[in-house]
């Protein structure tokens, strides 16, 4: 199948760049997973190749613009160029590289609220593994928490790779946690401990196949390599897979996002207890807070603004950014770094999105958190604005267009596209226009010319 | 915000929306595999337990040194760390750090004292703490930071030997002491040295 045919995405919608980087990674995995030759387990050029094209990916300039744009540090910006066989040049952004292996490469630690339940990493494998071979159970995997269990082993070698996959996560997994034991420095995964000794091990269970599974997993490769692979191609569209992909990559982008809000570099990524996710947004809203009232003060004034926004955002509590007062604040690494250190400018003004504001995706129960910037509009007036507006006036191609990508859905959505393939054979000029093109150039191309007309338009909104 | 049409700008902001979500839409699908392989097969081979992350730097890194002369004995260098100074406006072109103010390595693990001494230059290099014991008896060198591009940290670079302009042997206490012509291209690499490891070619 190739990488640009069509995925129906029912498990999120598509409204933030990140929310597009969960739809290019289901392409990919999909191209990756459901083939048969690929074997992540045992062939390291396997491993190499997909890990170039999630680099390559995260180098386009949505991503470099839109995901790590915060990365705009005068000197910090490397390009890796290469010219392919066929003369084509492709550029490797360097910060994508450290997004990359600080960011999706991490194992998703297990969040205090989560009780006995198994991260969202282990849901997405146990969606994943419900699209393995029906005749061995997978279908009906479960992964949960039991005191009781014990590993148990059929009489067969069916299962022999995941258990090698498993294998060697526990091996990892112990080699940290000695490492952690030996090193003060270092900080141990606490909080599994203790749900460990709570609720017992977390379980792989596969009819009568039942084997432990580490409490904290990675996307890159601890989930991929545990897969019962190759998987049929729908497993990238099934809404749970879907969802649960788009939680995790929340949770793990939520600390790079507000470690460059807060003008601190993230290839230093802290540790939870230097500088946990709530001081860290205390932080953000400090900054904030100073950057209203003009950026470049001489220095006596913005100590003067940051500490005058300090007091206010405290107000009655009893601690703001981890700390009692201004000057204990201003004695800390970071306070110091804030006012007076070479730290990072804060975004641009024009920034439309703010995806570092991830709920906290350890809460499954509920449904999807309502996306800030749609949430100030309601359907009603999002449609008015586009039934009004000048440009689009008589085009129901266009307008339709416009409300499926304002509502977050894609244009490769069946029902979606057998629409827009009518509206088509209704008008000549985009008959003649669209009539031809396959569907993944199709729908580029409506997207291309919505967005010229938009511009077109005087004043521009843009 | 315009406080005196808040309704054009609440719509102006709804299109910006649109445009930035149309432009996602817009965005080309990532490389199939054939096409990530492709490109994959333009790195350097890969070295012991590199990533591809690695191996991408690497390339660049290489891409960057300057060709070697024939002409040239070179040493493999291998940076480590360089060393950021803050610049002093004391009116001279390329001045010497405070004697009684040794540079220190943001890692902590090196301290540079220099000091101008009947026209030469001694530079004292003390390996700290750990640092020490892993590099007692090991042969450092202090070359510029145009010579070592920040991608090419901790992979051999080979440098020209006129490139390195000086090379400690340390001591068992992880101490070494050279001296160099004071000449201003050497107080020019004094402003950001790069402290880096000299390995033989065997």
């Amino acid at each position: 199948m190739p990488i640009e045919s069509e995925l129906n995405v029912t498990g999120f919608r598509v409204t933030r760049t990140l929310d597009r980087l969960v739809y290019d990674l289901l392409l990919i995995l999909r191209d990756t997973l459901s083939d048969p030759e690929v074997d992540l387990l045992h062939n390291q050029d396997d491993v190499e190749n997909l890990e170039l094209d999630v680099l390559e990916l995260l180098s386009r300039p949505i991503y470099a613009k839109c995901l790590l744009w915060r990365d705009y540090h005068p000197t910090g910006e490397t390009w890796h160029r290469f010219t392919t066989p066929r003369g084509d040049e492709k550029r490797v952004y360097d910060q994508a590289i450290n997004y990359f292996y600080q960011l999706l490469r991490r194992p998703l630690g297990l969040a205090q609220n989560r009780k006995e339940r198994p991260t969202n990493m282990h849901l997405l494998l146990q969606a994943g593994c419900r699209h393995g071979p029906a005749e061995r159970g997978w279908p009906e995997v479960t992964i949960r928490r039991d005191h009781a269990l014990r590993p148990g082993d059929p009489e067969t070698d069916a299962f022999a790779r995941t258990d090698e996959a498993l294998s060697a996560q526990h091996q990892a997994w112990s080699e940290a946690l000695a490492s952690a034991r030996d090193d003060p420095a270092s900080t141990a995964p606490t909080i599994a401990l203790r749900r460990h000794a709570e609720f017992g091990p977390l379980w792989l269970i596969v009819a009568d196949y039942v084997a432990e599974i580490v409490p904290e997993l990675s996307l890159f490769h601890d989930v991929l390599r545990t897969l019962p692979t190759p998987l049929p191609a729908a497993f990238a569209e099934d809404a749970e897979f879907q969802k649960r992909l788009q939680k995790v990559l929340e949770t793990l982008n939520e600390r790079y996002g507000l470690l460059r809000s807060c003008g601190l570099d993230p290839n230093r990524w802290w540790s939870v207890d230097a500088l946990s996710v709530s001081v860290l947004k205390d932080i953000k809203a400090l900054r904030q807070r100073v950057a209203q009232h003009g950026r470049d003060q001489p220095d006596k004034a913005r100590a003067h603004a940051y500490e005058t926004a300090f007091n206010t955002l405290k107000g009655g509590k009893s601690k703001f950014a981890g700390c009692a007062t201004f000057s204990a604040f201003m004695e800390t690494e970071v306070g110091h770094a804030l006012l007076w250190g070479d730290y990072l400018p804060l975004p641009p003004a024009d920034s439309v999105e703010d995806d570092d504001d991830a709920e906290d995706a350890s809460d499954v129960s509920g449904s999807s958190p309502a996306d800030p910037a749609t949430a100030e509009w309601t359907s009603e007036e999002a449609d008015r604005y586009i039934a009004q507006y000048a440009p689009l006036a008589d085009d129901a191609l266009m307008t339709r267009v416009v409300q499926v990508i304002f509502a977050g859905h894609t244009l490769d959505e069946p029902e979606i596209l057998a629409e827009l393939h009518r509206l088509i054979d209704q008008n000549d000029l985009h008959r003649r226009r669209f009539g031809k093109l396959p569907d993944h150039k199709l729908t580029k191309a409506l997207c291309e010319h919505a967005t010229a007309l938009i511009q077109r338009a005087a004043p521009s909104p843009a | 915000m315009n406080p005196n049409n808040p309704a054009v700008d609440r719509e102006q902001a709804f299109w910006k929306i649109v445009l930035h979500r149309l432009e996602l839409a817009a965005s080309d699908p990532p490389l199939s595999r054939r096409e990530a392989a492709e490109l994959l097969a333009q790195l350097p081979p890969r070295r012991g337990a590199e990533t591809v992350g690695d191996r991408i730097r690497r390339a660049t890194a290489e891409a960057r040194l300057p060709q070697r002369r024939d002409n040239v004995i070179y040493v493999n260098f291998r940076p480590l760390i360089a060393i950021q100074r803050l610049a002093a406006d004391s009116g001279e072109e390329a001045p010497l750090p405070d004697p009684g103010r040794p540079l220190e390595s943001a890692d902590g693990r090196f301290r540079l004292s220099i000091a101008a001494v009947a026209g030469e230059l001694r530079l004292t290099l003390e390996a700290l703490g750990f640092a020490a014991d892993d590099f007692a008896h090991r042969r450092l060198g202090v070359a510029a930071a145009s010579a070592c591009p920040a991608s090419a940290m901790e992979q051999i670079v080979p440098l020209g030997s006129d490139a390195v302009i000086a090379q400690f042997t340390l001591n068992a206490d992880g101490d070494g002491v050279c001296t160099l012509p004071d000449t201003p291209e050497n107080r020019r690499v004094l402003l950001q040295p790069v402290i880096g490891l000299i390995e033989d070619d065997g």
